[in-house]
């Protein structure tokens, strides 16, 4: 949209352009948005503003709702720190190498995506509890996977992985072998040429890769339950504390936690959509 | 002493003896200090192969790459002090110009580097030589195929390399940019006097730039010598018939100066004679089929009298080559031929 065009003749809306249709695409776009996001978001937030303030702090800021969200957030971000690390890793070995077997390993990341997130919980519970094939490890040296805040952890890694890896892959794929041949023929080291040349390259996308996982691990319920154990104050999410509520019929409670949650993840939105443009406009660092 | 010396290399795709044909078959080349030499030939002649494998970017089976003497063979790309060009440029998008400059000499050990302050005015000299010096802050991205195509060999000549390579340099660019920067690039190789390497599959490009010239055809090279000499005295049918259109000649009394002969014969277009019948030149009868004028010559499609399709170019202003129309009888001759034996 060209809402910032301003002409010789001042500020316009729309600066008019050989493709037509800009009114009926704006329009259609605009309603399909205010529909599908905007009317479910402001109905949230007026039946979290329909009590009193001290309701709305009580259970909003109550000690089991801030342990809530310190898990959903912290969980979500170290996730999406994995998923950064690895989905790059992964993105590079798909793109760059030739193996067998590389189509189905490039088909099994989308497996996340894909499966039933109960599903992805039940297994991940099964295989992490402590009888489970990976529980009995981990268990061996004293660690405990499901039904802790590890689990959530697990769980989230485990749905966030596509993001990063399809957000890299194209823009990898695009950035020509050439450009990491000349930069070794100018004598640049394998290390400097990674760090100086196809790290800055695919950063602005691995940084929305790294929004996405994470926007999805806040908002994840489906797959982190089973896992969780959801004690209060240890292994519950916010999404599940919300549910908690609305089960007890204490809507007003549920809506001023979804509100906390909404501007929480607003504010992190904003604050990695300016990174990720400062990426993109940055060069390379001396 | 030679710049580079390329001894019997051999590199086979997929690496394996015996799968399929081999990129580069048993190749000698040897390069004089400062001299400008093209490598010439159609698409999968070998000659990009050969110009990344004396830069370090492919490996070869076996043969020798010597750079000023020295075995560089096994020798990794990142120390070869080699500066190549690359056809699509290459350059780091996400750094300006200046940036892009400076990365080779940033790269260095630290011993080796020198200081920021002394790194920025050689930066900036480059980009003044290359015309460049307003655009240093920007970005690949805000400049023009040709201004990119600039930067990029002033970041490879910023490490002050042995030997320039440059692959396909003007390929991407539009005729205009094509020739200004060709006569530039020519004006800069006599100022460095740097030995220098260039692939091309454009024969005017060739031999109008280089000192000398090497033809190359299916991963061997067919001839190696002056633009005079190649195009001249073809050493093999190839280089005939890929310098300036050659076409293949039935050896006939009369059409030819001297002897007929079993041979394989070419002439090129502008060596043809043509003359009107009633002239009573030499050479053997034909009608005119087509005419078509380019530039300053003008292009007929003759037949001559036993079905032979050829075409000759003749000079505009002779003042024949009016009445030179579709359908007319003339006399034609060559004047140069080039015989190959059968």
């Amino acid at each position: 949209m060209s809402a910032t065009a301003a002409s010789a003749s001042g500020w316009r809306f729309h600066r008019p352009t050989a493709v037509p249709a800009f009114g009926t695409a704006f329009g259609i776009a605009v309603a399909g948005l205010s529909a599908i996001v905007l009317i479910p978001i402001i109905a949230l937030v007026l039946k979290g503003a329909d009590q009193t303030w001290a309701s709305f702090a009580a259970a909003a800021f109550s000690p089991r709702a801030l342990a809530a969200y310190r898990l959903s957030f912290g969980a979500a971000f170290l996730a999406a720190l994995v998923n950064l690390v690895m989905g790059v890793l992964i993105a590079w070995v798909l793109v760059r190498y030739r193996f067998p077997g590389r189509r189905l390993a490039d088909a099994l990341i989308d497996l996340p995506f894909a499966l039933p997130t109960a599903v992805a919980g039940v297994a991940l519970a099964t295989i992490c509890a402590p009888n489970g094939s990976v529980g009995q490890v981990a268990a061996a040296f004293g660690i405990q996977l499901a039904f802790t805040p590890v689990g959530v952890f697990i769980a989230l890694v485990f749905i966030g992985l596509p993001f990063v890896v399809r957000t890299v892959q194209p823009v990898l794929a695009d950035l020509e072998p050439e450009v990491e041949e000349a930069a070794a023929l100018l004598g640049a080291s394998r290390w400097r040429t990674v760090t100086r040349v196809v790290l800055p390259a695919i950063a602005p996308a691995a940084m929305t890769g790294f929004t996405l996982a994470f926007a999805r691990a806040v908002g994840e319920y489906g797959s982190v339950i089973f896992i969780a154990g959801n004690k209060p104050m240890i292994s519950e999410i916010a999404p599940l504390l919300i549910v908690v509520q609305l089960e007890q019929y204490a809507y007003g409670a549920a809506a001023a936690i979804a509100c906390v949650m909404l501007a929480a993840s607003l504010v992190l939105l904003v604050i990695s959509a300016a990174m990720q443009r400062r990426l993109e406009r940055e060069g390379a660092d001396r | 002493m030679t710049a580079i010396s390329i001894e019997h290399v051999t590199k086979l795709y997929g690496g394996r003896v015996g799968n399929a044909a081999a990129a580069l078959n048993d190749v000698s080349l040897a390069v004089r200090p400062g001299e400008l030499l093209a490598l010439l030939g159609p698409s999968g002649s070998g000659k990009t192969t050969l110009l990344r494998a004396i830069a370090g970017l492919e490996t070869i089976e076996s043969g020798r790459i010597r750079l000023d003497g020295e075995d560089a063979t096994t020798v990794p790309a990142r120390e070869r002090r080699i500066g190549f060009v690359f056809q699509h440029y290459a350059l780091f998008r996400h750094m300006t110009v200046f940036e892009n400059v400076a990365f080779g000499l940033r790269a260095r050990p630290r011993a080796l580097r020198p200081p920021e302050r002394e790194i920025a005015e050689r930066v900036m000299a480059l980009l003044e030589m290359v015309q460049l010096g307003a655009f240093a802050q920007r970005r690949p991205a805000a400049l023009s195929g040709g201004q990119r195509q600039r930067v990029a060999l002033a970041r490879a000549l910023a490490i002050e390399p042995r030997v320039l390579l440059l692959d396909e340099p003007f390929g991407a660019l539009d005729a205009k940019v094509r020739r200004d920067l060709r006569r530039w690039l020519r004006e800069l190789h006599e100022r460095l006097g740097l030995t220098t390497l260039f692939v091309t599959h454009d024969q005017e490009e060739a031999l109008e730039l280089a000192d000398r010239v090497a033809i190359l055809n299916t991963g061997r090279i067919e001839q190696i010598g002056t633009p005079a000499e190649v195009y001249d005295q073809p050493a093999t049918p190839f280089v005939a018939e890929f310098l300036g259109d050659a076409v293949r000649v039935p050896a006939r009394p009369g059409f030819l100066r001297g002897p007929a002969t079993e041979d394989l014969v070419l002439v090129r277009p502008h060596d043809i004679t043509v003359a009107e019948a009633s002239s009573g030149a030499p050479g053997v009868p034909a009608i005119v089929r087509r005419a078509v004028s380019r530039g300053g010559a003008r292009l007929l499609e003759l037949e001559l009298d036993d079905g032979t399709r050829l075409e000759a170019e003749v000079a505009r202003d002779d003042g024949a080559a009016d009445r030179l129309a579709p359908g007319a009888t003339v006399r034609v001759q060559a004047r140069v031929a080039h015989r190959f034996g059968a």
